[in-house]
């Protein structure tokens, strides 16, 4: 038996990896849940309620109250948040509960996206990708299903999605639907009028931290009304990075610019998730979208797809190859 | 805006997320490095074979009595 030890394998990311990524930050999450001032009537006033303002009827009436609901058992609601949560991030780390937390997460998610999140703002016209739009709690749903626990893939480079019920294709599709809807977001009014960028980022800013608050007001006073024309190269940066991977295979490239401008939004227009102000509830989408790029992250391509690339090799360099061979040979 | 709030905000952009990864991959890389070291150390000295285990060309060992092989 002979081995070609000059083809070293690639270190693919597995599922497992991102099943533990995730569990992680549900952990973290429910760890911000216990924080003291979630004890408090300021998690119904200040985080639930908010999001029913400029919402449709039903919606604004649902979470209105939720918020009373929540508001009226503070100390008991908050431990039971924070104990589904960090229920669901324990079951992610054991590798024999994942399903079960996942089927959890599910359930939670959608709830936290409806009822805590407002729809991530896309009824009432909020949905800013900068702060956060369309919502955290749906990017846990996405992930989640595309690591859901099924099949090994035979391809040694393959991306962790390949591993889930969606594939390597549903998690390169949902990849771009995620970015392509950024794309739609920014260039809506509510990202793309003169002055909403800077607003955003100066909102932002309120209460965060000297060092934190002086970078946000920076980039705030530099785009001053310039947000429409940020907006558009936003927007069109981020089609590319979501149509990118559809169309090549080899998706780092893409994956790396989408992760920057994540890491932009995350800093810049969340506050990372507003952690410091001791309000916050998870971190955002910052650390999610990371997350995401890594489970469709592709380490490489397969040896049949390489050896078919070199096919298409033109005929003249290929010839030279073998004249070259020949005269080895010879 | 001006062509140098362009470059700021430019500037910004690449900088924050080299920022969060360099902060990100130095603990990462701290923690592994000494991961490894530790691994290496509680290790121990790996013991040598035994001498009559002791090979003496590819694919085959000495013996008093007779040679064996693989091949």
């Amino acid at each position: 038996m002979t081995a070609d030890t000059s083809a070293q394998p690639a270190r693919r990311i597995t599922a497992r990896t991102i099943q533990v990524g995730l569990g992680i930050i549900w952990l973290a999450d429910g760890l911000l849940q216990l924080q003291p001032k979630m004890f408090g009537t300021a998690f119904a006033s200040g985080v639930i309620l908010p999001s029913a303002h400029g919402q449709p009827a039903i919606i604004s009436s649902v979470i209105t109250h939720t918020a009373h609901l929540v508001g009226t058992q503070p100390v008991l609601t908050d431990l039971v948040f924070a104990g589904i949560q960090l229920l669901i991030g324990a079951g992610l780390l054991i590798r024999e509960t994942v399903k079960p937390a996942l089927v959890l997460s599910f359930v939670w998610a959608l709830g936290v996206w409806s009822l805590g999140e407002g729809f991530g703002g896309l009824f009432n016209g909020t949905a800013l990708p900068l702060t956060g739009a369309p919502g955290a709690a749906l990017l846990y749903l996405a992930i989640g299903l595309l690591v859901w626990p099924r099949r090994v893939p035979r391809d040694a480079h393959a991306p962790a999605a390949a591993e889930g019920p969606l594939g390597e294709g549903g998690g390169v599709a949902l990849w771009a639907l995620v970015w392509c809807g950024f794309g739609l977001l920014w260039l809506l009014p509510a990202s793309s009028n003169s002055g909403a960028l800077s607003g955003a980022l100066k909102s932002a800013a309120a209460g965060e931290p000297g060092w934190l608050a002086h970078l946000q007001l920076s980039v705030a006073h530099s785009i001053g009304s310039g947000g429409g024309s940020v907006a558009l190269v936003t927007a069109l940066l981020s089609f590319v990075v979501g149509v990118g991977p559809i169309l090549f295979r080899r998706n780092a490239i893409f994956l790396v610019i989408g992760v920057a401008m994540a890491l932009d939004f995350w800093v810049l227009g969340q506050a990372f998730g507003q952690i410091f102000s001791g309000m916050a509830t998870d971190p955002d989408t910052g650390p999610l979208l990371v997350l995401l790029a890594l489970a469709v992250y592709r380490a490489g391509v397969p040896a049949g797809a390489a050896a078919a690339a070199q096919a298409l090799v033109p005929e003249r360099a290929s010839s030279a190859f073998t004249t070259r061979a020949g005269s080895l040979v010879s | 805006m001006t062509a140098v709030a362009v470059a700021v905000a430019v500037a910004v952009a690449v900088a924050v997320p080299v920022a969060v990864a360099v902060a990100v991959a130095v603990p990462v890389a701290v923690a592994v490095t000494c991961r490894s070291f530790l691994r290496k150390s509680l290790e121990g000295p790996r013991m040598a074979p035994p001498p009559w285990l002791r090979r003496t060309r590819p694919g085959g060992f000495h013996s008093d009595r007779y040679q064996i092989s693989y091949h």
